[in-house]
């Protein structure tokens, strides 16, 4: 029996969809059995971002509504034979699932896989109730900005109302140089709002642009340092003891990046 | 004649194992956009068009024979086709049980589904899926194709993997060739031949 775990955030375009693939793609390399779903009715990114759009042919809907079976709709990734997505479908909308049939359907797919990894829409309407519903644990993704902050607190209260686990915290997209200038808020501001246990901080790396854009997942880039924080969150996940990464040396390195996928320095 | 055959994709089959689309079951009557056109009605009621005897003249040039209002109505009732003139977004469908035409573009994440043709003026970068209730005669044809996955009765083909950077900037179709789906260059010579 897996664990279905939801990534959520409240506000949108912090990283929840990129956060689900690494994290899937990392805890497959790991050789878990991974499936990931796209709750995202509508406005479903998480097959391109994985590069496997052009082989949808069913989606969550189409199992919902009983049209196809679960195992015709769940895609093979390209890359590992124990990764799975269960796409989202585009031309239909928030209402057309309801929680009660997410919950049996996450619940018949954890019996299948280590871990489901349900991609939740910004929000906190249905799509985020549907997205929740059949998860036992929550990861919270905020950026350090006031408002993700605030979105993330919001949704850790909604996250505590439903019950379930105490949610974890992805800190992402995080810049050292502005941190230290105090143009940033730093990691420990964070934490003493939203009082959850951190997960894992993810740097800002140019490199999940290109990674998003290619369909190739950040995590299974050894040169990226994004990629890098997403294989120690899959680690701590399983258990592991790993400690935080250390940010402060990132000018050096991001110059080296940019040199090595010939961007301008 | 030019053939581009790996935009089609066998492999991709094996992949998705898809079940057979059950015939019509994609396009349930009550999910149609237009409804068939209602018989009682006469072609006069009906036409903008000049009725009568002049609507035939129209068609009567040398290669057609002379038919009247009565004739081409029965001709539209049996290939009823939708057109739309204007571009299919990301999320927009069209579910219609005849053929299809878009004056625009179809953009990723958009679909078409068609119990006939799908003729794309523009470009097609999204789903198409042609002949839907099970005709394999069906095929889609765009001014530039490239789409997320083409669909003909229950052949399925999707896009390479890889960017294809050599998109040929002319017109093409697809249709099943030998229980094969097949992207092949639009010949203008082709206009009448298609089956």
């Amino acid at each position: 029996m897996g664990e279905a775990i939801v990534i959520t955030s409240g506000k949108g375009g912090v990283g929840k969809t990129t956060t689900t693939a690494n994290l899937g793609a990392g805890l497959a390399k790991a050789g878990m059995k991974i499936a990931l779903i796209d709750a995202d009715i509508g406005l479903r990114n998480l097959d391109v971002v994985m590069g496997l759009e052009n082989r949808i042919v069913y989606d969550l809907v189409d199992v919902v509504e009983g049209f196809a079976k679960l195992k015709h709709a769940l895609i093979k990734d390209k890359r590992f034979e124990n990764l799975y997505l269960l796409p989202a479908a585009q031309t239909r909308d928030k209402t057309a699932v309801s929680p009660e049939q997410m919950r049996e359907l996450v619940g018949q797919m954890k019996e299948d896989f280590d871990y489901v990894l349900i991609d939740s829409p910004a929000g906190i309407e249905q799509g985020f109730k549907n997205a929740v519903a059949g998860a036992d644990k929550a990861i919270v993704v905020a950026t350090p900005e006031v408002s993700s902050v605030r979105d993330a607190d919001r949704i850790i209260g909604l996250l505590e109302a439903q019950e379930k686990h105490k949610p974890f915290l992805i800190i992402n997209r995080i810049r050292a140089s502005m941190v230290k200038k105090g143009d940033m808020m730093d990691i420990d501001d964070m934490i003493e709002i939203l009082a959850i246990e951190l997960l894992g901080v993810v740097p800002d790396d140019e490199f999940i642009v290109v990674s998003t854009n290619r369909g190739e997942p950040a995590v299974l880039n050894p040169q990226s340092k994004a990629g890098e924080a997403y294989r120690n969150i899959t680690r701590r996940l399983q258990g592991e003891n790993v400690p935080m990464m250390k940010l402060d040396d990132d000018s050096g390195f991001f110059n080296r990046l940019r040199k090595l996928m010939g961007f301008k320095s | 004649m030019a053939r581009r055959l790996p935009k089609t994709v066998s492999q991709g089959d094996q992949e998705m194992s898809p079940a057979p689309l059950d015939s019509g079951a994609l396009i349930p009557e009550d999910q149609i956009m237009a409804e068939s056109p209602s018989s009682p009605k006469s072609a006069a009621e009906r036409s903008i068009l000049p009725s009568g005897p002049d609507i035939a003249k129209v068609f009567a040039g040398d290669r057609f024979e002379p038919r009247s209002a009565r004739d081409w109505d029965d001709e539209a009732r049996r290939h009823p086709t939708l057109l739309i003139r204007k571009t299919l977004r990301s999320g927009q469908h069209v579910r219609f049980y005849g053929n299809v035409v878009i004056l625009g573009d179809v953009n990723p994440g958009a679909e078409i589904v068609a119990g006939g043709d799908i003729i794309v003026m523009g470009w097609l970068r999204g789903l198409a899926h042609a002949g839907a209730e099970g005709n394999t005669q069906a095929m889609v044809a765009a001014f530039r194709l490239n789409p997320t996955q083409i669909r003909i009765a229950h052949f399925i083909g999707r896009a390479p993997d890889k960017e294809d950077a050599t998109l040929p900037a002319v017109p093409e179709f697809a249709e099943v060739r030998d229980g094969q789906l097949i992207i092949d260059q639009w010949q203008h010579s082709m206009l009448g031949n298609i089956k």
